[in-house]
């Protein structure tokens, strides 16, 4: 019994936690990615900057705990 | 009042109809019944309305008028018609989101916003078509038909509170309210030659609306002249508990002091956002140095500023945006992909190869961009920047509703939360509309509008309305 390789698109639905798409989500998921990366891809070399900024995730001001 | 042909009632400013029916000389019940006309006549070729509803209209405007004939005026709304984009709660009404979705979400309460348009005494004309979501684009694959520019019936009208910006130029409302997270309040008023405000963000309440991507999200009025949108927002603003983003201000009056003008007003051009970091269209990138001129010649004191490159905040929104929507809708992409139109499907599957470590790192990078913009008003009083890059394209072309849907500078305001407006700036040769943006630092609302008021007044464009005939 040989494994059928998995196509990009089923690939990208394991990746997303996605069991069972629809031919319809599985044909987008591709260009859904390439936006993704698209998008963080603009922001890449910014985030560098940041390297040695304090995260500000969680406001302590603006949740009471000062 | 006796003697009003309907075409002045349409494009009758909310600042000229409100002393009249406060004085009794308009009839709320003549008015909202000569919009009905209107829209009775027109709507089924531009589908602004996905739900009209007439019934409630008459309804409330015989409401309006018992009470002003007894002397209970409530204020400028008062006897004024409205529409809201549909993912805005009207209770008893479905809030469909223009998506099949929601198609049997019926709300049970009023948004706030609707609750104070209610208590303002404003006429209800109906639910305004939106994009799916306010995410997707004009598609045809929903329950519903996208909302046309009034300007051509062939060309897209922006959104995504595309019924909203619709709806108001082609005079079946006065105002409307719409949402924007990434420009959808701001895209349609510049595609319709309208006036529309994304406010700081919290000063108006979005419980009640349907969420996109709740960090990012804002509720904004679009009306055909600048007055009407700050009266508008007048009635809007305000410190809700029960929206977690809200904030505590005082009212301001976003109308006092609009006429007084703008000489000395320190303006900041932000030019390479339209001419370097995305290149706009000739037509547009001249109507807004046609507007900059007029500001100059009205006593502004104007430099050329600089942030950073318009794409660093445009991928910061776009990360934040696309996640958290995708929080909103990973349950119904999961059970029920095939109940979303095509393009809202692609759009928010995108969110779901964003990583935790891409939405914290852009929430970093989102701090740093508003930080730095923000300081930009230590030198500046107001900031003057584009809106869309390309002038409206035909709404059946999808390869061009694709191309400009990026091709924006309205979401670095999303991001950094401070007041941006939309404002007409003249036509193409085309003859369809064009527009800039006035931007401020957070809780400058007045400024703005003080700035766009000097520059409506110098020079009418919003005298113009599409011939729908």
């Amino acid at each position: 019994m040989t494994n059928k390789p998995a196509s990009e698109s089923h690939r990208l639905a394991a990746e997303i936690g996605l069991e069972q798409p629809t031919p319809a989500v599985l044909e987008q998921l591709p260009l859904a990615a390439a936006t993704a990366r698209k998008h963080k891809s603009a922001l890449k070399a910014f985030a560098l900057v940041l390297a040695d900024e304090p995260a500000v995730i969680f406001s302590a001001e603006e949740n009471g705990v000062k | 009042m006796k003697g009003c042909e309907m075409k002045d009632l349409a494009y009758l400013s909310i600042a000229d109809a409100a002393p009249l029916l406060r004085d009794k000389k308009l009839s709320p019940v003549e008015y909202t019944n000569a919009l009905i006309s209107r829209i009775e006549k027109h709507d089924q070729s531009f589908n602004a309305f996905l739900r009209f509803t007439p019934e409630i209209a008459v309804k409330d405007a015989q409401r309006a008028e018992k009470e002003i004939m007894r002397g209970d005026w409530r204020g400028p709304f008062h006897g004024v018609p409205y529409g809201l984009k549909d993912i805005v709660d009207y209770a008893d009404l479905p809030t469909t989101a223009h998506s099949r979705v929601l198609i049997d979400n019926v709300a049970k309460t009023d948004a706030f916003v609707t609750q104070r348009l209610r208590d303002g005494g404003a006429v209800f004309m109906g639910k305004l078509s939106t994009y799916e979501f306010a995410l997707g684009g004009p598609c045809f694959d929903l329950p519903w038909p996208p909302a046309r520019n009034p300007w051509n019936r062939d060309y897209f009208c922006g959104g995504s509170s595309s019924g909203s910006g619709a709806a108001t130029a082609a005079g079946f409302l006065p105002a409307a309210i719409g949402t924007d997270t990434g420009g959808s309040v701001r895209n349609p008023a510049t595609m319709c030659g309208v006036v529309g405000m994304k406010p700081t963000y919290g000063l108006v309440s979005r419980r009640g609306v349907v969420p996109l991507a709740f960090s990012l999200d804002h509720v904004g009025p679009l009306t055909r002249g600048v007055k009407d949108n700050a009266m508008m927002l007048d009635l809007i603003a305000g410190h809700d508990s029960r929206d977690p983003g809200s904030v505590k201000t005082e009212p301001v009056g976003f109308t006092t002091g609009i006429d007084a003008g703008i000489k000395g007003m320190r303006i900041g051009v932000l030019r390479h956002f339209y001419n370097r970091d995305m290149v706009a269209d000739p037509e547009v990138a001249a109507g807004i140095e046609s507007a900059v001129k007029v500001l100059e010649d009205l006593g502004a004191v104007v430099r050329e500023i600089s942030t950073y490159p318009l794409t660093e905040y445009l991928g910061c929104n776009r990360i934040i945006l696309t996640s958290e929507a995708y929080a909103v809708h990973e349950a119904w992409i999961r059970d029920k992909p095939q109940d979303y139109g095509q393009r809202t499907r692609q759009r928010l599957l995108t969110g779901a190869f964003m990583k935790a470590a891409d939405y914290i790192n852009a929430n970093r990078v989102r701090r740093k961009l508003s930080q730095s913009f923000n300081a930009l008003f230590a030198d500046v009083d107001v900031i003057v920047t584009s809106s869309a890059m390309d002038l409206p394209c035909r709404i059946d072309d999808d390869e061009q509703v694709e191309y400009t849907y990026g091709r924006q500078s309205r979401a670095p305001f999303n991001v950094t939360g401070g007041p941006a407006l939309a404002v007409p700036v003249g036509y193409s040769k085309s003859g369809l509309p064009l527009g800039m943006q006035l931007v401020g630092k957070p809780f400058t609302e007045a400024l703005l509008y003080r700035a766009a008021y000097a520059y409506e007044r110098a020079t009418d464009w919003g005298s113009t309305h599409p011939a729908l005939d």
